[in-house]
């Protein structure tokens, strides 16, 4: 598997969508580099696709050679093994994440789950703050609305330890 | 006693007004009886002018006036202690009917008091019981609704707690939605992460 090969992903590459858009344009560069070799002499050269960021950091990263034919069969045996074996974790927020954010978030949860982990990220604007998170087969609740319905009891306490407003509103 | 009195007084005049008619309806039968005749009738005669001569009419006048003075003098006497009787009489019977009105009227005046005691008596009761029953109305009545707010205090309490996570949430939402930023959020999010590692990781591996 990927752990074998010292395989890394970068941050950039975040979801599994991301991970489908690098293999096509892995498979866009690999065309082009076959319509290359079959070019003709006096024929018009056939020109290498624009590569994304993703995939740039990707090659980076692993210190790859995309006009070797090996590399390329080896990144895309790398990522058809990910795009089929990679866990994936579904994270809700209340706000669209900035790339700052999921950088961070990513470089956490791969270091400390699975170096290899994808993250669709969604939107639950009712959830206040934190997050709603959904593995295989479980649902984990870590927004702000969970953690004071857990701790209601402590809420209540530091509402009736709260100092009583008189008549005209004013905390005494 | 003094009824008998009275009696006995009225009887003493009655007898001597009666002695005295009988004594001059006497008399005057005696001087008409006297018939003249014969020797005897001179005799008769005789003591009829010599009694004539004795009890002339200036005698008899005069046994009249003195007859006439006694009875008056008798009758005023008798009149007098009449009178003194009759004043001790209802002297009395004023003193009687005094104390007889006094004891009626005391007697009609403790039933009189008897009756306004017993009416005070039952009309105390009657108020006692009103008291009571309108104490105890009350006390029914303020446990009820002692109870009818705590009922109402707790279900708004209830509401209220189950309610408490909601109302927070969005009034924080409402205040400092806007200001809560992801990227403060991230060590939040990541201790949650850390704490639910485990879990997530164990069902990422195990997972389908």
């Amino acid at each position: 598997m990927a752990h074998e090969a010292n395989f890394m992903l970068p941050v950039s590459i975040v979801s599994p969508s991301d991970l489908k858009r690098v293999k096509r344009e892995l498979s866009d560069i690999n065309d082009a580099m076959l319509q290359i070799k079959l070019r003709q002499a006096g024929e018009e050269q056939a020109k290498l696709p624009k590569t994304s960021r993703h995939l740039e950091d990707l090659v980076a990263l692993n210190q790859l050679n995309l006009l070797h034919d090996s590399d390329r069969q080896h990144l895309t045996s790398m990522l058809d093994q990910l795009s089929q074996h990679s866990p994936v974790l579904h994270m809700s927020f209340n706000d669209e994440p900035s790339d700052k954010f999921k950088d961070r978030l990513i470089t956490y949860l791969r270091q400390s789950f699975d170096p290899y982990l994808l993250v669709n990220f969604g939107l639950a604007p009712s959830i206040g703050a934190g997050c709603i998170v959904r593995t295989t087969n479980k649902y984990f609740d870590l927004s702000l609305k969970t953690a004071l319905l857990s701790n209601k009891q402590l809420l209540i306490n530091q509402l009736i330890a709260q100092p009583k407003p008189n008549q005209e509103g004013l905390v005494a | 006693m003094t009824i008998w009195w009275l009696i006995l007084i009225l009887s003493s005049i009655a007898a001597i007004g009666s002695g005295f008619i009988w004594l001059v309806v006497y008399l005057s039968k005696t001087s008409s009886s006297t018939k003249p005749g014969g020797f005897n009738d001179s005799i008769e005669a005789a003591a009829k002018q010599d009694v004539e001569h004795v009890f002339n009419d200036d005698f008899r006048e005069e046994l009249r006036n003195r007859g006439r003075l006694n009875f008056e003098k008798i009758i005023n006497e008798n009149a007098m202690f009449l009178q003194q009787d009759l004043r001790l009489t209802i002297s009395q019977i004023n003193d009687y009917m005094k104390s007889e009105i006094t004891t009626k009227l005391q007697a009609e005046f403790e039933k009189y008091e008897q009756s306004i005691n017993d009416a005070k008596q039952l009309a105390v009761e009657s108020l006692q019981k009103t008291n009571q029953a309108i104490d105890e109305e009350r006390k029914r009545l303020s446990e009820q609704v002692d109870k009818d707010i705590d009922a109402s205090k707790a279900l708004i309490i209830e509401r209220f707690e189950n309610n408490m996570t909601d109302i927070v949430n969005h009034y924080l939402l409402a205040a400092i939605g806007n200001q809560i930023d992801l990227n403060d959020q991230l060590d939040f999010i990541i201790s949650d992460l850390e704490a639910n590692k485990a879990a997530m990781l164990e069902d990422l591996r195990n997972g389908a």
